[in-house]
C-alpha cells in the first residue's frame, strides 16, 4: 500500500499519565484519529524540553511541513490517505462537523474551567502535573501561562456584558457541557462508536475532550460526576484505550472492517431513523429533489429569491 | 443569568400568556445594522413566525446596549427582556410554545449540534469578515456601526468594538486566518449543511437567518453568497420559508425594505 | 529700631520697585491712616525701602511682587505691620508656602533713609511632589485612592493634581490642571480629565463618565462667575438585570458638550452653620451648540437667606427651582434630568426617591422646586460651649417640594399648575453636626406628608450626609 511509503510522521505532543496516552486533548485528538486511520506517527513527548514553552501542541511534522491544530493535522493525514472518515456518507461527514462544534462550544469552556481555572483542581493536579514536566525554569511559567489562556478564552467566548467576572460565568457554561455531554450520551446510545462499527474522527475528537474529564483524578468536579452517571460515554473511551492504546498491542493498526458491516450500521440507522420520524419523508423529498439528476426538473433554483434581492442597486 | 434567576424567570414566564405587544428590538436597519446581527435578528423573527408569535419589531440605536446581554436581538415580552436565539426558544418553550417537541433525543442532539455548528462557523465567520478583514472594516463595518454617535465617539466606539472581536477571535485560534481560508469554511459548511431536516424547527430558523441574510447583503466580496448560490437545495430552502412565514404583506415589506438599505453605498 | 525723623521728607521713590510692580495692579486703593496717635513710633512716617523674600526656591519673584507689592504703600508703623500681615495671608493662600514668617526691622546699608524699613518674608516652601494614599471600604467593594499632587508646577502657583482610585468594580482618575492669574488668585483657569464611575441604586442606573472640562472663575463686583466648557462621554447601563424598561431604553453611549454659567453672592458667614447673609446662585447649562449628542437648556437656582435671632438661634429660609428643556425635539436624557428627595434636601423622603418613576426606579424631572425653614439652635444646656459643642446644632425644620415631567406646550400658567399641585412635604427636627467647613452630618425625626403614589418615604428616624443641603 502506498501509505507506507509516506515520509515518517512524528507528532509532538504532552505525554502520557492518568491511563491515557496524553493528557492534553488536542494532542488526544491526533493520537486517537492516527490509531483510527492507521497511521504510523512517532510520538516525540514534549515532556521536560524548551518545547513545553516553544512548540504549538500538539505538532505534528512531517518531512519539511510542520502542521498544527488538530483540524490542520486530520486534514492533512487525509491527504497523505489515512481516512478515517472514508466510509461516512455527506450526511455523515456533515453531522461530524456538527458534533464538533458542539463539543467547541458547549463543552470546551467547562472542560477548560475544571482543569484550569478551579483553584482545587489547578493546585492539586494540574499545576503539579505540568509543573512537573517542564524544566526548571519554566516549571513556573508553563502552568501559569495556561491558565491564564484558559481563563481569558473563557472570559471572551462566555463572559458576556454583565458577566464579566469568572464566577458568574461558571454556572452558565456548566450547564451548558452537562447538557452537551447528555446529548452526546443520546446520540451514542448503545454503539461502541458514533457511526456504525468503526471510529471515525468525531470519535477521536469526543475521546480527545471526554477522556480526560473520565481519567483524571480530579479533587472536585461537578462534571466528572455528571460524566460518571453516563455510563455510554465512559465505556466509549475504556472501549476506545483497550481496543487501540492497551500495551499488548502497541500501535497495532485496526484490521480493516468489512465492508458489508458499515453497510450494514449505515441502513440499520437509516430504518430507525425513518421508524422514528414520519417528517424524514420530507426531508428525503427534498433530498431527491436537491440531487443533481432531478435538476432539469425543478425550477430555476437562482430565480426569485436570492438573485432578486442581492441585485438592488449598491 | 444564574441558574436560579433562569429557572425563576422560566417559572414566571411559564404564567403568563403570550402577550400581543411584544416587541423585538435590534439596531437601526437604515444604516447601523451589520450583517451577524442583520442575521441573528431575521433568525429570531423567523423562529417566532414559525411558533405563530406575534412580535413587532423597533429599531434603536442603542439596542446593543439595552439587551442584558450585549447582544442582538432581544425581545421584550410583558416585563421579561430575553436575548439571543438560544435563551429566546427556551423562554417560548416555558411558555408552551416548542416546535422541537416532536424530536426524539437523538434527533435533538442533532439539531442542537447544528445549532451550535452555525455558530461556531457561520456566526463566527461573519464576524470575523466584519471586523477582522480591514477593507470590509473600514468601508463597512466601522462607518455603518458607529453612525448614530457624533465625533469623536464614533471613532472611539467603532475602533473598542473591532478590537473586542478581534480579541476574542485570538482567542479562539482565528486571528490569524485569511479572508479565503474563512470562505473556505464557509464553504465546506454549505457543503455540508446541504442535507437539513426538513421541518420547521429553530435550526432551520437560524439557518435561515443566516444565509438569507448573506444571500442579500453585499459585502466587499461576493464570494460566499457565490458560493451559497450553487446549492440549489439551499437557494430552494430559503425561498419556501420566506414564502411560508414572511408571504403577508407587512412583513414581505418590512423585509424588502431592509434588503436594499443593507447594502452601503460603496 | 532708631528713631525715625522723617517728617520733613517726602516719600522717596522705592528701591522696592525694582520688583517690578505695576500700581494700577495694587488691589486695594491705599487709604490714610488717621487714626489716634497713641505712640510716637505709630504715627512716625517710615518709608518701605526694600522687601526681600528669602527661602525661594523654585517660585517666580514676579509672582510675589503682585502679592507683596501693598507693603511698599505703608505710612507708617502700623499700616507696615497691617500690610505685611495682608501680604502674608495672600501668599500662604496661593497654597505654595508652607510657613511665612514676617520679619520687619530698619534699612541697614549705604542707601538706607533714616526712616527707611526692610520688611523680609521668611517663606518655607512645600515640596515638588506630594503624595497620600487611602483605602476606602465601602458596601460589598473597596478601593485604594492615590493622589499626586505637584504645588507650583511652573513656580507661578499653578497646581496640578492627580487621583486614581483604583477598586474591585470600578477605576477611576482625575487629572487637574489649576492657574491663577498672578495678582488675582480668584481669576483662575481649571483644565480637567477624568473618568468617575457612579452607580445609582434609586434608578438601577450605573453611569462612568468619561471627559474634559475647562473653567474660568473670576469675580465680577460682588458677584463671582464661572465659565465651563465640559465635554463629556457617558456610558449608562443598569445596575441589574431586573432594572425597569424605562432605564434599560436610556443605556447605551452618548457625548454632551455644555457651555455653563455660574453666578454667585454670597454673604454669609459661614458655608456650613451662617448665622446671616444670603446666598443666591444662579446656573445655566446649554448642551448641544458645540457638538455631541445631547442637547438641552437647564436653568437652576439656589437662594438661602439666615436671619440671628434670640440666644444664637438662627433662621434660615432656603428656595430652590430648576427647568431642563430639550432641544431640537429629543427627548431628555436620564442624566441629566432634576432628582429630589433625601435626607439633605426634601427631608423625609428616600434618596432622589420623589416623582416619575417606573417600576421602581426613579427616572428624574424635567422641573422642579423645593423650599425648607430651618430654625437652628445651640444644643439644649450648651455642652462644650466654646469648643466641641459648637460643631453641633439642634434644628426645626418644615421642607416642601415637587418634582415633575412639563408639556412645554402648555405655557407658564400650566406648569405653575403642575408644579403646585401633588406637593411633597415633611417637618421634623434633628441634630446636625458640621464637618469641617465643607459637609455636614444630619440625624433627624422627620413626618413626611404630602406623599404621592411611588415615592419612598423615610417616615421617623433619617440619617444623611451632604455638601449641598436645603
Amino acid at each position: 500500500m502506498k501509505q507506507n511509503m509516506a515520509t515518517p510522521m512524528e507528532l509532538r505532543c504532552w505525554g502520557s499519565d492518568w491511563g491515557l496516552p496524553s493528557v492534553h486533548t488536542e494532542s488526544l485528538i491526533v493520537l486517537a484519529y492516527a490509531k483510527f486511520s492507521g497511521a504510523k506517527v512517532t510520538v516525540s513527548p514534549i515532556d521536560w524540553t524548551w518545547k513545553t514553552l516553544t512548540a504549538t501542541v500538539p505538532e505534528l511534522v512531517c518531512g519539511e511541513s510542520t502542521v498544527t491544530e488538530p483540524t490542520q493535522i486530520l486534514n492533512f493525514m487525509r491527504k497523505q490517505r489515512f481516512n478515517a472518515d472514508y466510509e461516512l456518507t455527506a450526511r455523515q461527514g456533515a453531522d461530524t462537523m456538527a458534533y464538533i462544534a458542539l463539543l467547541e462550544e458547549k463543552l470546551r469552556p467547562a472542560l477548560l474551567h475544571t482543569f484550569w481555572v478551579d483553584a482545587e483542581n489547578y493546585a492539586n493536579l494540574t499545576r503539579p502535573w505540568f509543573a512537573s514536566r517542564s524544566p526548571f525554569p519554566l516549571n513556573f511559567l508553563v502552568p501559569r501561562r495556561h491558565a491564564n489562556m484558559a481563563l481569558s478564552r473563557i472570559l471572551l467566548t462566555k463572559g458576556e456584558a454583565p458577566l464579566h467576572r469568572i464566577t458568574e460565568v461558571e454556572g452558565k457554561i456548566y450547564s451548558d457541557a452537562k447538557e452537551c455531554l447528555n446529548l452526546l450520551s443520546y446520540r451514542l446510545g448503545t454503539a461502541n462508536y458514533f457511526f456504525g462499527n468503526s471510529p471515525a474522527s468525531l470519535d477521536a475528537f469526543v475521546f480527545g475532550f471526554v477522556a480526560p474529564l473520565h481519567k483524571a483524578g480530579l479533587p472536585s468536579s461537578p462534571l466528572q460526576s455528571h460524566l460518571r452517571q453516563l455510563a455510554n460515554l465512559t465505556r466509549f473511551c475504556d472501549n476506545i484505550l483497550s481496543v487501540y492504546f492497551s500495551s499488548s498491542h502497541p500501535g497495532k493498526p485496526r484490521p480493516p472492517p468489512p465492508v458489508q458491516e458499515t453497510v450494514d450500521a449505515n441502513l440499520q440507522k437509516l430504518t430507525q431513523l425513518v421508524n422514528k420520524e414520519s417528517n424524514l419523508i420530507e426531508k428525503m423529498d427534498d433530498n431527491l429533489r436537491s440531487s443533481p439528476q432531478h435538476k432539469p426538473h425543478r425550477p430555476d433554483p437562482k430565480s426569485s429569491l436570492a438573485n432578486e434581492k442581492s441585485s438592488t442597486p449598491a | 443569568m444564574s441558574l436560579a434567576a433562569e429557572a425563576f424567570v422560566s417559572q414566571m414566564a411559564a404564567a403568563e400568556p403570550w402577550p400581543e405587544n411584544a416587541t423585538l428590538y435590534q439596531p437601526l436597519k437604515e444604516d447601523q445594522i451589520l450583517l451577524s446581527d442583520c442575521a441573528s435578528s431575521l433568525a429570531v423573527q423567523t423562529y417566532l413566525r414559525m411558533c405563530g408569535l406575534p412580535v413587532q419589531v423597533a429599531c434603536r440605536a442603542n439596542a446593543e446596549y439595552m439587551s442584558p446581554s450585549g447582544k442582538v436581538p432581544f425581545v421584550h415580552v410583558g416585563n421579561q427582556v430575553v436575548s439571543e436565539l438560544g435563551p429566546i426558544v427556551q423562554f417560548t418553550k416555558a411558555k408552551g410554545h416548542s416546535l422541537s417537541d416532536g424530536l426524539d433525543d437523538v434527533q435533538r442532539a442533532e439539531m442542537k449540534a447544528y445549532m451550535e455548528l452555525v455558530n461556531n462557523m457561520l456566526l463566527t465567520a461573519e464576524l470575523y469578515i466584519q471586523w477582522c478583514d480591514d477593507a470590509t472594516a473600514s468601508e463597512i463595518s466601522r462607518p455603518r456601526y458607529s453612525s448614530p454617535y457624533s465625533w469623536p465617539l464614533n471613532h472611539i466606539l467603532a475602533y473598542q468594538k473591532q478590537w473586542e472581536v478581534r480579541r476574542k477571535m485570538n482567542a479562539i485560534g482565528w486571528g490569524g486566518k485569511t479572508l479565503e481560508q474563512v470562505c473556505r469554511i464557509r464553504s465546506a459548511f454549505a457543503t455540508s449543511s446541504a442535507q437539513f431536516f426538513f421541518q420547521p424547527t429553530e435550526l432551520d430558523a437560524l439557518v435561515f437567518g443566516h444565509l438569507f441574510t448573506i444571500l442579500t447583503t453585499r459585502l466587499t466580496s461576493t464570494e460566499l453568497a457565490e458560493r451559497i448560490k450553487s446549492y440549489s437545495n439551499l437557494l430552494s430552502f430559503c425561498r419556501r420559508i420566506e414564502q411560508s412565514y414572511f408571504e403577508d404583506k407587512i412583513l414581505s415589506v418590512s423585509l424588502s425594505l431592509f434588503i436594499p438599505s443593507l447594502i452601503p453605498s460603496l | 529700631m532708631g528713631s525715625v525723623h522723617a517728617k520733613s521728607l517726602d516719600p522717596l521713590p522705592m528701591h522696592g520697585r525694582d520688583l517690578g510692580v505695576n500700581p494700577d495692579d495694587v488691589i486695594e486703593a491705599p487709604e490714610p491712616e488717621h487714626e489716634a496717635k497713641q505712640e510716637i513710633l505709630e504715627n512716625k512716617d517710615v518709608v518701605v525701602q526694600h522687601v526681600n523674600i528669602q527661602g525661594l526656591g523654585r517660585t517666580k519673584e514676579d509672582l510675589l511682587g503682585y502679592e507683596i507689592s501693598e507693603v511698599f504703600l505703608a505710612k507708617n508703623l502700623i499700616d507696615v505691620m497691617k500690610k505685611a500681615h495682608l501680604a502674608r495671608q495672600k501668599l500662604l493662600r496661593l497654597g505654595i508656602f508652607k510657613d511665612v514668617e514676617v520679619l520687619i526691622d530698619t534699612s541697614e546699608g549705604a542707601d538706607a533713609l533714616p526712616n527707611g524699613l526692610d520688611v523680609t518674608f521668611e517663606v518655607t516652601e512645600v515640596k515638588r511632589l506630594t503624595g497620600s494614599y487611602n483605602t476606602m471600604v465601602g458596601n460589598n467593594e473597596g478601593s485604594m485612592v492615590l493622589g499626586l499632587k505637584l504645588p507650583n508646577m511652573f513656580g507661578r502657583a499653578e497646581k496640578l493634581t492627580f487621583q486614581f482610585s483604583y477598586g474591585t468594580k470600578e477605576t477611576s482618575y482625575g487629572l487637574s490642571f489649576f492657574k491663577p492669574q498672578p495678582g488675582h488668585f480668584e481669576r483662575n483657569l481649571t483644565l480637567n480629565m477624568y473618568k468617575v464611575t457612579g452607580q445609582f441604586p434609586w434608578s438601577s442606573l450605573k453611569e462612568t463618565d468619561r471627559g474634559m472640562s475647562a473653567e474660568l472663575n473670576f469675580p465680577l463686583g460682588i458677584t463671582n462667575h464661572t465659565l465651563k466648557w465640559e465635554g463629556v462621554w457617558r456610558e449608562l447601563g443598569c445596575l441589574a438585570r431586573s432594572a425597569s424598561f424605562a432605564v434599560r431604553e436610556e443605556s447605551g453611549h452618548s457625548l454632551k458638550s455644555a457651555l455653563s454659567h455660574t453666578v454667585s453672592v454670597d454673604s454669609r458667614n459661614s458655608a456650613i452653620f451662617p448665622s446671616r447673609g444670603a446666598l443666591l446662585r444662579v446656573n445655566q447649562e446649554l448642551a448641544g451648540y458645540t457638538g455631541g449628542d445631547a442637547s438641552f437648556l437647564k436653568e437652576d437656582f439656589e437662594l438661602q437667606m439666615n436671619r440671628r435671632l434670640f440666644w444664637d438661634s438662627v433662621l434660615s429660609a432656603s428656595l430652590w427651582g430648576g427647568m431642563l428643556y430639550p432641544l431640537g425635539g429629543q427627548p431628555s436624557c436620564i442624566a441629566d434630568r432634576f432628582y429630589l428627595g433625601g435626607p439633605t434636601s426634601v427631608r423625609g423622603f428616600g434618596m432622589y426617591s420623589i416623582g416619575p418613576q417606573s417600576e421602581g426606579d426613579y427616572l428624574g424631572g424635567e422641573a422642579y422646586w423645593a423650599g425648607g425653614l430651618h430654625l437652628y439652635t445651640p444644643l439644649p444646656f450648651r455642652p462644650g460651649k466654646g469648643g466641641f459643642g459648637d460643631l453641633f446644632r439642634t434644628h426645626f425644620f418644615l421642607n416642601a417640594g415637587n418634582l415633575c415631567n412639563l408639556n412645554y406646550g402648555d405655557g407658564p400658567r400650566a406648569h405653575l399648575q403642575k408644579l403646585a399641585e401633588c406637593i411633597r412635604w415633611s417637618y421634623g427636627a434633628g441634630i446636625v453636626l458640621r464637618l469641617g467647613n465643607i459637609a455636614r452630618l444630619e440625624l433627624n425625626y422627620c413626618v413626611p406628608m404630602g406623599v404621592q403614589s411611588g415615592d419612598r418615604i423615610c417616615d421617623g428616624v433619617q440619617f444623611g450626609a451632604g455638601i449641598r443641603f436645603l
